[in-house]
């Protein structure tokens, strides 16, 4: 009896040694993504099921952390020295990481990589644009456009779309009926409404820098020009005449309800807005159309984008490059973009798929391309701008246009902020 | 008015007002619970979808096969059992010592240091004991997280623990011993059986307060698969908003297991100073 | 005194899980108060003396001033409501009747939900388009018009008050409820007998009987609302206006939204210095360190 234990216990102790060797062998890699949503995580898990299909020596383990702390905890696992091989960045935050030495370049890792030929210039921009060397690849990008819906402005007999920033107010004030619980702008109040509010109002101002979308080319404050102060005026008309006065508490989610329940017809959005209303609304009830031009004839957009990095705690990364490039592929990529919306950097997704023939992506590839249009930039890598989006500019912004305090106290407020 | 009308009119009031709080109770639950069988258009339906035209179950069947609720549920159990238990283990000991220790000014310090650890906010210990946890390898680690968890309720436990000893007569202790018992004799047979009650409540407590934490699982927990339902239930807001169909089902899942130890606990809770209180 | 010794030998597993888990990470955390901790520049963490605190109370983007303020509306008002309706509720449950253990599952359940559970509910509750509230007002026919429940400033702060006032009932509720079954019947009689009406046994027998049962109950609920933002962040995160931002939302902000461990372990300083000189203010007012505790 003895003996038999004695050999059953050899065994188990022969065949777990066995699979720790073979355990050995496969490489894992940690990947964490921080635009964490319950219906995209199941989507990433296919993929690198997929993967690890082709790879059988490569184990990708997901780390979802739930959205509200992703980056936090994402920081904290590098700070703390934690193994991260590939984790996704945001163009809020990468400057600081890069600036913490958090994450690898990569310029040697892409080598001459073809997948670079496949990208639209846009996603090449922005993958050069923080940093002395390339320290992400972009996965998709934000651009913002006037979406409207078509079928509720046709209702209300609204058939020319306006194309200035005059004819966008005087519509808006035409089709608002508060007592028929119609407005006009759905307004974004809160979660850095900065990005939208400063790209909207900064058209206005002729000579906005291309480094700093804040700042003129002679390094005044947008808001504190003679045009500023009057499109902030015109930005106060809209909010008192031609937005539900709950809109100051408004985000990301409150925006898409009050636009496909057409209480607003107007939103300024990104493109991955498309992804939240394409369940509720078919294509034809809504389009979009070039962000509103200023008295200047121009318009001021920035890229916004996500993309992946390498960590400097990843112990492989030229295995971690291999799914990057993985991730960025034309299929992967695709697949990721169709469900969130935003516009993806590979070519062959705009060829390939169905929903990038929309007509709703075409009016922002022409927005894009449109010469009127201005690329410029919010200082996303001066760490004073989170406090910026989060706490100052908002708000300040709030207690503007809620009529607590005068266009001249936003405009000190934000500038004292700066030191500009 | 006689007597009788006068009582009347009081019994009156008395359900008026219980029916009032059971409504205001109920309520906020209820139309989550409407949220949770609607479909995906009735949620953002203007005017107002009171009652579903065709209730769903929908929401809690995707809540179970691609969240993996079933998981996350043991989890919680498994961790918030184990530390309620652990805690009140611990507590029975520590709030019986504590209310017999007789050099007051050890007494008085250790209370003070008690009530000292209620003003901790948990932002600040967060960081900290991740990377205390980084460097012992112990993210992921359930068992560890149970360790955190007693840690963070024990000091509640005990100052509640020592409130049910305090009404306990020392005398009787003192005749146990001339019976012959010692200290932990006495103990077992003669003061926990009459704070039994209030021992379920530091239970209850314990096992309520680690169900719902959510910062320090975010922070100490990175697979999926190891997810406690308040982790998992955070992890339905993403940058589109809530996913109010998967997270109503949630939240009424998650709300039954401390329903149940509650509801069980409450009657210990209200019996329990009664039955212990010999002395008030 | 020999005894003594077995007892703090039991009290010591306690203390040391409070010293390992609590303790060590909360030095750590107090040392980042003083030092240049951001995840927006990590080559560079150094002490800076009390450069956070001087930034954290001088700032200009939110006046300080205004979030002590905050932080004392939403303790008090969050404290007074939880204890009068929570106090009411023991009242009326203290004679027993048939399904009070039903009745109070149901009443009492909201404390067993996690704090941003609760804040979801009812920022849903509120919600302008979509909220249940305005729309049944309306049609009760009690309004004409939506009220702006957390995107009007005035307004804002009670309405985070309110959820946390419904999360709060029932911990009150509990307690004192516990602690009144504990009043002995003789008492009442005797009350009776000398001419008490109802009023006058509550003031001269129930409240001082249940004495301290109030003051510790009260002293660790302060504490506890104090260090709840949970509510604030996930209905209005501090907004309108920063109307309903308090201590702790702030220091979630820090964190979450500026990655400045600095300047968040700052504010939690604050707070526990705050509430520390407020126990020990408390506990000497009402000289409730002497006698027995509830």
């Amino acid at each position: 009896m003895k003996k038999a234990l004695s050999l059953v216990l050899a065994l188990i102790m022969v065949l777990s040694l066995a699979a720790g060797a073979f355990a050995d062998d496969k490489i894992t890699l940690t990947f964490v993504e921080v635009m964490t949503a319950p219906e995209r995580t199941l989507i990433l898990e296919d993929m690198i099921a997929k993967y690890e299909e082709t790879h059988p020596n490569i184990e990708i383990e997901l780390v979802s952390p739930p959205y509200e702390s992703a980056e936090t905890k994402l920081v904290s696992m590098l700070a703390a020295g934690q193994t991260v091989d590939i984790c996704e960045v945001r163009d809020n935050t990468v400057g600081a990481w890069i600036n913490s030495d958090l994450l690898s370049p990569l310029d040697e890792l892409i080598g001459d990589w073809d997948g670079r030929d496949q990208m639209i210039d846009a996603a090449l921009i922005a993958g050069a644009s923080i940093g002395d060397a390339t320290y992400f690849i972009p996965q998709y990008l934000y651009v913002k456009g006037l979406m409207v819906r078509t079928d509720i402005l046709e209702s209300l007999g609204v058939t020319e779309m306006p194309t200035t920033w005059d004819e966008f107010l005087a519509v808006c004030k035409q089709i608002t009926d508060p007592a028929k619980g119609q407005y006009a702008y759905a307004l974004r109040g809160i979660g850095q409404p900065c990005k939208t509010t400063d790209i909207l109002c900064a058209t206005m101002v002729p000579n906005i820098s291309k480094d700093n979308v804040l700042l003129t080319e002679d390094g005044t404050f947008y808001m504190d020009t003679p045009e500023g102060r009057k499109v902030l005026e015109m930005y106060k008309e809209l909010f008192t005449e031609c937005c539900s006065p709950d809109a100051i508490n408004w985000g990301y989610n409150e925006q898409i309800n009050a636009f496909v329940s057409g209480t607003t017809p107007f939103l300024v959005q990104d493109p991955d807005a498309v992804g939240s209303v394409s369940g509720s609304l078919t294509p034809d009830q809504y389009t979009c159309i070039p962000m509103p031009l200023g008295d200047s004839g121009k318009r001021y957009l920035d890229y916004g984008f996500n993309g992946l990095s390498i960590p400097v705690t990843s112990e492989h990364p030229q295995e971690a490059f291999e799914f990057l490039k993985y991730m960025v592929s034309a299929e992967v990529n695709t697949a990721i973009c169709e469900l969130y919306g935003a516009l993806p950097v590979n070519k062959a997704a705009y060829e390939s798929s169905e929903m990038f023939e929309l007509p709703v992506y075409k009016a922002w590839a022409e927005e894009m391309e449109d010469e009127n249009t201005i690329f410029t930039r919010f200082p996303l890598d001066d760490p004073m701008f989170a406090e910026y989006a989060t706490t100052v500019h908002l708000a300040a912004m709030q207690s503007y246009l809620l009529g607590q305090s005068t266009v001249d106290d936003l405009i000190n407020t934000c500038k004292d902020y700066w030191g500009y | 008015m006689n007597k009788k009308a006068k009582k009347r009119i009081g019994a009156g009031i008395r359900v008026l007002i219980l029916c009032i709080f059971l409504l205001c109770a109920t309520l906020p639950l209820f139309w989550i619970f409407i949220t949770s069988i609607k479909n995906g258009t009735e949620l953002y339906e203007l005017p107002l979808v009171y009652w579903p035209k065709e209730p769903t179950l929908d929401a809690y069947k995707r809540l179970f096969t691609y969240s993996d609720f079933g998981q996350y549920f043991k989890n919680s159990l498994s961790v918030s059992l184990s530390s309620a238990i652990v805690a009140m283990i611990l507590s029975v000991m520590s709030g019986f010592a504590l209310s017999r220790y007789r050099k007051k000014r050890v007494k008085k310090s250790l209370e003070l240091l008690l009530y000292f650890t209620q003003t901790i906010p948990s932002f600040i210990i967060m960081l900290p004991l991740f990377m205390l946890f980084s460097k012992l390898k112990l993210v992921d680690n359930l068992p560890a997280l149970a360790f955190i968890y007693v840690a963070t309720v024990i000091a509640f436990c005990t100052i509640m623990s020592r409130s049910f000893f305090d009404r306990i007569p020392v005398s009787l202790e003192e005749a146990a011993k001339i019976d012959g018992c010692n200290l932990a004799q006495s103990i077992i047979h003669v003061v926990l059986p009459l704070t039994l009650p209030g021992i379920a409540a530091i239970f209850c407590f314990a096992f309520v307060n680690i169900w719902n934490e959510l910062f320090l699982a975010v922070m100490l927990i990175n697979k999926a698969s190891k997810y406690t339902i308040p982790v998992a239930l955070n992890s339905f807001i993403s940058k589109a908003g809530v996913s109010w169909d998967l997270m109503s089902a949630g939240i009424v899942v998650s709300l039954l297991p401390t329903m149940i130890v509650f509801g069980i606990g409450q009657k210990y809770i209200v019996a329990g100073l009664t039955d212990g209180g010999v002395k008030g | 005194m020999k005894r003594d010794k077995w007892y703090f030998l039991m009290i010591l597993p306690a203390l040391a899980f409070i010293a390992c888990f609590i303790f060590y990470p909360l030095i750590k955390g107090g040392v980042m108060a003083f030092q240049n901790y951001s995840m927006f520049n990590l080559k560079n963490i150094k002490f800076i003396g009390f450069e956070n605190f001087k930034t954290v109370i001088n700032s200009k983007s939110v006046n300080f001033g205004k979030i002590l303020l905050n932080t004392l509306k939403w303790t008090l008002l969050s404290l007074i409501f939880q204890f009068l309706l929570g106090f009411l509720l023991a009242m009326l449950l203290r004679k027993p009747f048939r399904g009070r253990s039903v009745y109070c599952g149901f009443v009492f359940y909201p404390w067993a939900l996690c704090g941003f559970a609760i804040g979801l509910i009812w920022s849903w509750l509120f919600n302008g388009q979509f909220g249940v509230l305005n729309d049944l007002l309306m049609k009760l026919g009690i309004i004409k018009e939506n009220i702006g429940w957390l995107s009007d400033p005035k307004i804002a702060m009670f309405s985070v008050v309110i959820a946390n006032v419904w999360y709060g009932v029932p911990y009150f509720g509990i307690m004192l409820l516990a602690a009144l079954q504990s009043v002995p019947n003789d008492l009442y009689e005797a009350a009776t007998l000398d001419g008490c009406n109802q009023v006058q046994q509550l003031f001269h027998v129930t409240i001082p009987y249940i004495k301290p049962t109030i003051i510790s109950t009260v002293l660790l609920r302060s504490m506890w609302i104090v260090n709840f933002p949970d509510l604030i962040y996930a209905m209005t995160n501090g907004g309108p206006i920063n109307s309903t931002h308090i201590l702790g939302s702030m220091m979630i902000n820090k964190v979450y939204k500026e990655f400045d461990y600095g300047q968040g372990s700052a504010y939690g300083v604050i707070i526990m210095a705050i509430l520390f000189v407020y126990a020990i203010v408390y506990l000497r007012v009402t000289k409730a360190s002497e006698d027995d505790m509830l």
